[in-house]
């Protein structure tokens, strides 16, 4: 207990974490592991986008940013995507990006909108869907086509949603500015495929904003676990049966994730369904003490440190 | 309050004729076939172009939530006058033959929201007289911006490469600028 104590001063000092933080972290990887965990979230992770296939043809984007400065790496798990290993300038500055060629977005972010596995004739709701780029994704893989609904309830967020998927020629959004707890309430028939990018902690976003190694308490997992789990009841509920459900943070809290896929497992005729992307640590099932279903482990974890990206949760359930 | 309606067929021919006038288009009919045109009567109206599935969810929507926005927004009506959007000009651009063509400086300034000079333009339409408006593309055929011609062909022949001959009307740099 004492070495345990002074373990977690160590890594406070060293790493300028928040206490409580450390303890959880090391009672979730163990003495050995937890210190991979915080040097990755030291690293830097690099800049990826999306190439938006509705408005170009990946080699020619890449023939043209390779002609500008950019050295760009094909990302091996998502088709269409890359890393910005050197960028003369802002590649969010680009006459390219200006014209929807592609979006800026980190590598976990892209796994959602992939592992729903949509086709063109879904009707499709976002949940969360500012600031746009899984929404766009989604699009692509429609083809343009079907139909997306995407709910996002802050009016500024709402605003850069918009000007994104124009930017991007996304024509198949139906856009709604309401909390999509509501969904529910708006009794839409047919509703095949739910992605639910649930607001989070964002406790693996540590390595592009250390702020949040101190700016969150135990008191924000709480609270956005319950803000989680309400979002979630309202799309096992909005969704029709055989339905299916992607959900993920930012998060990697255990809290925030694992928990809320037990739960809902236990509330609701649901089954986890393996990703088909070979990418990511298994779902945790044995956590604080706690043994949750080992359904749970279908789920997929990214760490910066294994996967050099944000730290990131995906599962996906179908409706039985 | 917002109110999402069909647009009335006096609507319509403002719009049509707006854009067979201002680019030479011969069929708008054709060109937006595969939609319905739905109004957004708010502060103004925004015109958007929904696809027939997208009608079907929204009647059912409706009666519970209006959307914020969907499909394709292709304009405003103000005042009884149409305004193309940027989503609007990238749309019907194909279907427009004598667009403008910028040089590679044209294509800078036009992104930073400037007005262009003669230099700026690597083919000016033959036929284009002042006031009228054209759509801007780089010398790949991308569309960049909509400008509005200062001057008749026949005059823009007579002025310097420094002359401004084109005002910037609206260009794809917005998305930076204000898009957010």
């Amino acid at each position: 207990m004492g070495d345990q104590s002074n373990l977690v001063r160590e890594f406070c000092n060293k790493y300028k974490y928040s206490p409580y933080m450390i303890e959880r972290y090391v009672n979730l990887f163990g003495e050995e592991r937890v210190k991979k965990f915080l040097d990755g979230n030291e690293q830097k992770i690099l800049t990826t986008f999306k190439v938006n296939t509705l408005r170009i043809n990946k080699d020619v984007l890449f023939n043209r940013l390779n002609a500008k400065g950019f050295e760009l790496e094909p990302i091996s798990v998502v088709p269409d995507a890359f890393y910005v290993k050197k960028a003369p300038f802002s590649i969010g500055a680009t006459t390219e990006y200006l014209l929807g060629y592609y979006y800026i977005q980190s590598l976990s972010s892209m796994i959602p909108s992939l592992a729903l596995n949509v086709s063109s004739h879904d009707i499709v709701v976002d949940m969360c869907s500012a600031p746009g780029g899984k929404t766009i994704h989604l699009a692509q893989l429609m083809k343009n086509q079907g139909v997306i609904l995407a709910f996002e309830l802050n009016r500024e967020r709402m605003r850069s949603f918009r000007s994104n998927i124009s930017r991007c020629g996304v024509q198949n959004v139906i856009a709604i500015r309401t909390d999509a707890a509501n969904l529910p309430d708006l009794h839409i028939k047919g509703i095949s495929k739910i992605l639910l990018d649930a607001p989070c902690t964002g406790s693996g976003l540590i390595p592009v904003d250390p702020s949040r190694k101190t700016s969150r308490t135990f008191g924000d997992i709480k609270f956005c676990s319950s803000i989680q789990m309400k979002l979630m009841k309202a799309a096992v509920e909005g969704l029709e049966r055989g339905g299916e459900l992607v959900y993920s943070t930012c998060s990697i809290e255990p809290e925030e994730n694992e928990y809320i896929i037990n739960n809902v497992l236990q509330q609701f005729r649901l089954e986890v369904v393996d990703l088909d992307i070979n990418f990511g640590e298994p779902g945790l099932t044995n956590v604080f003490g706690l043994e949750l279903s080992p359904e749970v482990e279908k789920a997929r974890r990214l760490y910066p440190y294994l996967h050099k990206t944000e730290g990131f949760f995906v599962c996906k359930l179908k409706k039985v | 309050m917002l109110e999402f309606r069909k647009i009335t067929p006096e609507e319509y021919e403002l719009v049509k004729n707006h854009v067979n006038a201002s680019f030479t288009l011969q069929d708008f009919g054709k060109i937006v076939a595969n939609y319905e045109i739905i109004l957004m009567v708010g502060k103004w109206i925004e015109v958007l172009l929904v696809s027939n599935q997208m009608v079907k969810i929204f009647k059912e929507l409706k009666n519970f939530r209006n959307p914020y926005f969907m499909g394709v927004y292709f304009g405003d009506i103000k005042r009884n006058k149409f305004k193309i959007s940027l989503e609007g000009i990238t749309f019907i651009a194909q279907y427009i033959d004598d667009k403008s063509i910028l040089s590679e400086s044209g294509e800078k300034k036009v992104l930073y929201g400037r007005d262009l000079t003669k230099s700026d333009l690597f083919y000016i339409p033959k036929q284009i007289k002042k006031d009228e408006r054209s759509i801007l593309i780089n010398k790949k055929e991308e569309v960049l911006a909509l400008g509005k011609y200062l001057f008749d062909r026949k005059k823009i022949g007579t002025l310097g490469d420094q002359e401004k001959i084109i005002k910037n009307v609206i260009d794809k740099g917005w998305y930076l600028r204000k898009g957010g």
